[in-house]
C-alpha cells in the first residue's frame, strides 16, 4: 500500500469521524425519543473512527500494511481503472437530470454497450428491451412519476 | 385481525404460502438457463443493472434526492472496499436500523438503563465485546506469526 492510499485511507476514516461527531453535535438538544437512535451510533461510530486513526496512524509510521478482513481487491478492467466505471455512472446521472429517464435509458445503454465492443444488433436490441422493461413495467403498469428533465424547463423558459 | 376476520388473514397466509412455493418452483425450473448470464460479457449486463439500480432508488420515495442518495452510498461504498472496510454491517445497519432505533427507545422508556443489567442484554453485550475483539485478537496473532518467522529466517 503506497503512501497517497495510506493517507487517503486516513483522511476517509477522519471524515467518518466527522460525520458521526457532526451528527452527535446536530443531535445534542433534540428529545430523548428523537435523539436516542443518533446518540448511541454517533459515540460508537466517533470511538471506532479515533480507533482506526490510531491504529492507521500507527501503521503510517512503521510502514505496514493494513490488515484487512476481505478478499484482495480485484484489479480494476478498462484503460483508466475506476475512473471510467464513475464517469459512466455520473454520466448516467447528468442524463437523467438533464433530459429524463425515458429516452435516458436507452441512450446510456447503447452508448455503453457500444462503447465496450458490442455489436449494433445487440446493442440496439439491448437499448430496446431496457426501455421497453422501464416503460412496461414502471410507466405503464406501476405509474411511476418520472422527475421533469431539466431540457423541459429550459424550453419552457 | 385476528379476532374479526380470521379468514381474511388465514386467505393472506395461505397466498403467501402458494406464492413462495410457485416462486422456488418457477426458480428451479429456470435456474440453468438463469446461472449462463454469469458468462455473459459485461457490456450487456452492467448498463442494464445500472439501470434497475437507479430506477429502483429512484422509485422508492419517487424524489431526485433519492438519485444523489444513491450517489452519496456508492461512493461511501466504493471507499469502504479500496480501504478494506466491510460493506456487509453498513447494510445491515440500513436494514434494521429502524427497528433498532425504536426498540431502544421502547427498553428505555420502559425500564430506563435497568434493561442493560438484564442477563439476556448482557450475553448479548458479551457476544458483541467478543466480536469485536476477535479482529484485533486475530491481527495481534498475525503479527506475532510474523516476529516468529522473521526470527526464524534469521
Amino acid at each position: 500500500m503506497n503512501t497517497w492510499m495510506k493517507s487517503e485511507g486516513l483522511a476517509f476514516t477522519a471524515f467518518v469521524g466527522c460525520a458521526n461527531a457532526g451528527a452527535l453535535w446536530v443531535a445534542r438538544d433534540w428529545p430523548v425519543r428523537a435523539s436516542i437512535g443518533v446518540l448511541v451510533l454517533g459515540i460508537i461510530g466517533v470511538t471506532l473512527a479515533l480507533c482506526q486513526i490510531s491504529r492507521d496512524l500507527r501503521l503510517q509510521k512503521t510502514a505496514q500494511d493494513r490488515s484487512t478482513f476481505e478478499a484482495p481487491q480485484i484489479a480494476t478492467e478498462g484503460k483508466w481503472g475506476n475512473i471510467e466505471i464513475w464517469s459512466w455512472i455520473v454520466g448516467f446521472y447528468l442524463l437523467i437530470i438533464s433530459i429524463g429517464f425515458m429516452p435516458a435509458v436507452p441512450l446510456f445503454v447503447l452508448a455503453y454497450s457500444k462503447f465496450y465492443g458490442a455489436r449494433w444488433p445487440l446493442s440496439i436490441g439491448l437499448s430496446a428491451v431496457a426501455w421497453s422493461l422501464v416503460y412496461g413495467v414502471f410507466e405503464t403498469i406501476l405509474h411511476v412519476p418520472w422527475p421533469t428533465p431539466l431540457i423541459y424547463s429550459v424550453f419552457q423558459t | 385481525m385476528l379476532t374479526t376476520q380470521l379468514s381474511f388473514t388465514f386467505a393472506v397466509i395461505w397466498t403467501l404460502t402458494i406464492a413462495n412455493i410457485i416462486a422456488v418452483a418457477i426458480c428451479l425450473l429456470f435456474i440453468k438457463p438463469i446461472s449462463r448470464m454469469c458468462f455473459m460479457p459485461f457490456y450487456s449486463l452492467v448498463p442494464l443493472i445500472l439501470v434497475f439500480v437507479f430506477i429502483g432508488a429512484f422509485a422508492s420515495n419517487r424524489t431526485h434526492t433519492d438519485l444523489l442518495a444513491l450517489m452519496i452510498f456508492s461512493f461511501l461504498g466504493f471507499m469502504m472496499r479500496r480501504h478494506g472496510w466491510p460493506r456487509s454491517p453498513l447494510v445491515l445497519g440500513m436494514v434494521l436500523g429502524d427497528k433498532m432505533e425504536n426498540y431502544l427507545w421502547l427498553s428505555y422508556g420502559r425500564f430506563g438503563f435497568e434493561w442493560l443489567a438484564r442477563p439476556g442484554v448482557m450475553i448479548l453485550f458479551v457476544l458483541l465485546a467478543l466480536s469485536l475483539c476477535y479482529p484485533i485478537l486475530q491481527d495481534w496473532k498475525d503479527k506475532k506469526r510474523r516476529r516468529e518467522r522473521a526470527a526464524l529466517d534469521q
